[in-house]
């Protein structure tokens, strides 16, 4: 019961009337910069993040909270009324979203997604309460060796097993390891990559990359393609109060998404994809009515998936607060941020300043109340945001990305950095590789060198002992595993089944 | 391994971006080459971890390559409109004058370029990027996006510089800005004046930000109000 004393004193730091407005200013700004079409929940706190500057850490970490949840908000009110995705996991609320808005329910798939993301949100935040301090408790016995077995597993399935193909992943988590180690080496004092340019001696920051790569290269990528012409902003035809049949479709699905995406956002592997989609198909096996899925838009096929996301966004937050290890792009944007205020996630923040951890946690739980409140009646205003024209919305977003680069630096050096980045985003869009792994391994790679060679000096120089240590052994074969066992699977079937001659 | 999709002819593109990760792997390794040795003990070197990630992107590099010779990836790109030139012209334009307007002095000092390039500071130089994207996305409106982009350059470099405390003027981003620096500090100090009278006590900070909120708001307005008439 520990838990519910740390819990209290966290709603205690949260409730403060200041950190009550943060949280308000937070959930605010994260839906009206995440309902903009392409930005997601990573950008928005990337964009948003100079803000914080000025305001004490326990009110920025409020404030991050706020625009975190917000932007999921948004970011389903896009893709119900514009059927443009910001990120991969809200594909599936678009999909089924998008179709009931057109069939004139746009205001029963809105409440849907706004009332499970609520639901959701609440669910994987008290699992996130739950489960911190065990996990806390287990990391103790982490020594970095382990640290490091359990970091290696991460990058295998943030790039090798979660997206479309183990080579390309792993090469953008390669260049995100080397973009992580330029700048002097910690141990030594050594500078690596720097190329003799003396900026590069304090490093690539991790946001420049990440605005770089999603707000450029995504802008870049977009002007250089010609489109068909973008569908309309559907308007809201019915209430926003859902029936009591929509009700009574939607209750079952909130809970079984949450059941199925808080765990596995927990997971080291992390990822909103995977739970979307099991959702998705599981409701469409389980709905009554499965002939309106793909035709008039199922609510079911709405509220599964948009709790899914939901609470695997809250499970990502495990990991990343109880052992500092980020699983997603948003959550390593997060850990960067936290880092600008010489917070460091893991065992030892939760031992050493609780009441960080327990007032961003207790500000989760009012921003998601207050999403609530003020998401469905101000929809009007949402809608406005999605009306801005693309051209004046892709100019403004590189407006800001320029002036939170340039402005907080002063550096000509980071602008020329922000646009290089934003050419290797266009580069990677254009062949298909995930940007994900960049980011986390930027910023996971110098904490996974770490360990290696911390791991290393206790050992004497001894390599076996990522092996031999029960804890490590057991994360490496596991990822080890994780990257052979969907080849030796096609390698089986090949030898089952023959496959057909090439004609 | 990547396997071939689109038959066996070598797709020379995603040949191209293998060989580019190869020459980025050798780029890499001479850097690691210029590390030197550790001034003090250390059980891992300061190039051992480097060298496993020259030689990891050194191997992905090998596999894309054949790969791209083998017919090359499937690309998501494949089911999107067709290459705009002019669309990227112009967004490479916008952040080209952008970089060069902000920071000429300083590229000029670094690489001894030999132009004499105006830093019209950050105001002028995000409102020229600003008219050059809405062109790249279509846009037929050089005077509304020119307005409009002001406004927000104008917003972004009062919130940046006036409340956040970071000075990234330059240029004539003071000259612009006086006018309005003095009306707020004004509006500020009477706020302040009047809230005190009445016992209250506000942030400097808030009334700033609601002054900045407040002109750029009207700004916006008055736009708006100009679209309309012109329509007319």
């Amino acid at each position: 019961m520990e838990t519910l004393g740390y819990l209290g004193q966290g709603f205690a730091v949260a409730l403060q009337p200041q950190n009550l407005a943060w949280a308000f200013a937070g959930v605010t700004l994260g839906t009206a910069i995440g309902v903009l079409p392409g930005l997601g929940p990573a950008l928005t706190i990337a964009l948003l993040l100079p803000l914080t500057f000025k305001v004490e850490p326990t009110a920025a970490l409020i404030l991050f909270a706020g625009i975190y949840y917000g932007a999921m908000y948004g970011g389903s009110t896009t893709s119900i009324l514009l059927n443009t995705p910001g990120e991969s996991a809200t594909i599936v609320t678009a999909l089924e979203g998008n179709r009931m808005a057109k069939s004139g329910r746009a205001g029963a798939a809105l409440a849907t997604a706004a009332i499970g993301s609520f639901v959701a949100g609440t669910v994987g935040t008290i699992g996130l309460t739950l489960l911190t301090v065990p996990v806390v408790e287990f990391a103790l016995r982490f020594g970095p060796a382990d640290y490091f077995a359990l970091m290696v597993l991460c990058f295998v399935t943030v790039s090798a097993v979660l997206g479309k193909s183990a080579v390309r992943g792993l090469t953008c988590l390669a260049f995100g390891l080397f973009l992580g180690m330029i700048g002097i080496d910690n141990q030594t004092g050594q500078a690596r990559f720097t190329f003799g340019v003396l900026e590069l001696l304090d490093g690539v920051g991790v946001l420049i990359a990440a605005v770089g790569l999603f707000a450029v290269g995504e802008t870049l990528y977009l002007a250089a393609h010609k489109r068909p012409p973008e569908g309309d902003v559907l308007t809201i035809r019915d209430s926003i109060w859902m029936s009591r049949e929509d009700w009574a479709r939607s209750w079952k699905p909130w809970l079984r998404g949450s059941a199925v995406g808080f765990p596995i956002g927990a997971m080291p592997a992390g990822g909103a994809e995977i739970p979307t989609f099991l959702s998705y198909w599981m409701e469409k096996r389980l709905s009554k009515k499965p002939e309106e899925f793909g035709t008039t838009g199922a609510i079911e096929g709405v509220a599964g998936p948009e709790a899914a996301n939901n609470a695997s966004a809250a499970g990502v937050l495990v990991p990343m607060l109880a052992l500092g290890l980020p699983t997603s792009a948003t959550a390593a944007i997060m850990l960067s941020a936290f880092q600008s205020y010489n917070i460091n996630p893991g065992p030892q923040l939760m031992m050493q300043q609780p009441q960080v951890v327990w007032g961003l946690i207790a500000s989760l739980y009012i921003g998601n109340l207050m999403l609530l409140v003020l998401n469905l009646p101000l929809i009007g205003l949402w809608v406005k945001i999605l009306r801005i024209p693309t051209p004046l919305l892709y100019g403004g977003i590189l407006i800001f990305a320029t002036v939170g680069t340039y402005g907080i630096s002063r550096s000509p050096m980071d602008l020329v950095i922000l646009y290089a980045m934003g050419a290797v985003g266009f580069l990677l869009r254009k062949f298909d590789f995930p940007t994900a792994p960049v980011i986390i391994g930027m910023i996971l790679g110098p904490m996974a060198e770490q360990n290696f060679r911390q791991a290393l000096t206790i050992s004497n120089g001894d390599y076996t002992t990522f092996v031999t240590r029960p804890i490590a052994g057991t994360l490496m074969a596991l990822a080890v595993l994780l990257v052979l066992a969907p080849q030796l699977w096609m390698l089986w079937r090949r030898n089952r089944e023959p496959a057909p001659a090439r004609g | 391994v990547e396997r071939a999709r689109r038959g066996l002819a070598p797709a020379w593109q995603d040949t191209a971006f293998g060989l580019g990760v190869l020459a980025l792997a050798s780029v890499q390794a001479w850097q690691v080459l210029q590390i030197p040795a550790a001034p003090i003990y250390a059980a891992v070197g300061p190039s051992v971890v480097p060298w496993i990630v020259v030689a990891m992107t050194a191997a992905l590099g090998l596999a894309l390559t054949l790969s791209g010779l083998r017919g090359g990836w499937e690309h998501e790109d494949d089911s999107v409109g067709a290459f705009d030139a002019r669309g990227a012209a112009w967004l490479g334009l916008g952040l080209l004058l952008n970089l060069v307007l902000i920071a000429g002095a300083d590229l000029q000092q670094r690489f001894g370029i030999p132009l004499v390039i105006p830093e019209l500071g950050f105001i002028i130089a995000s409102t020229l990027m600003f008219v050059c994207v809405a062109r790249a996305f279509g846009s037929a409106q050089p005077i509304r996006d020119a307005a409009v982009g002001f406004v927000l350059a104008f917003t972004a470099y009062f919130g940046f510089d006036q409340i956040l405390g970071f000075r990234i003027g330059a240029g004539y981003d003071a000259q612009i800005t006086g006018p309005a620096v003095a009306l707020i500090d004004g509006l500020a100090a009477g706020a302040t004046a009047a809230a005190g009278a009445v016992g209250l006590r506000l942030a400097p900070d808030l009334v700033r930000a609601l002054a900045v909120g407040g002109i750029s708001a009207g700004m916006f307005t008055l736009i708006a109000l100009a679209g309309r008439l012109g329509r007319r």
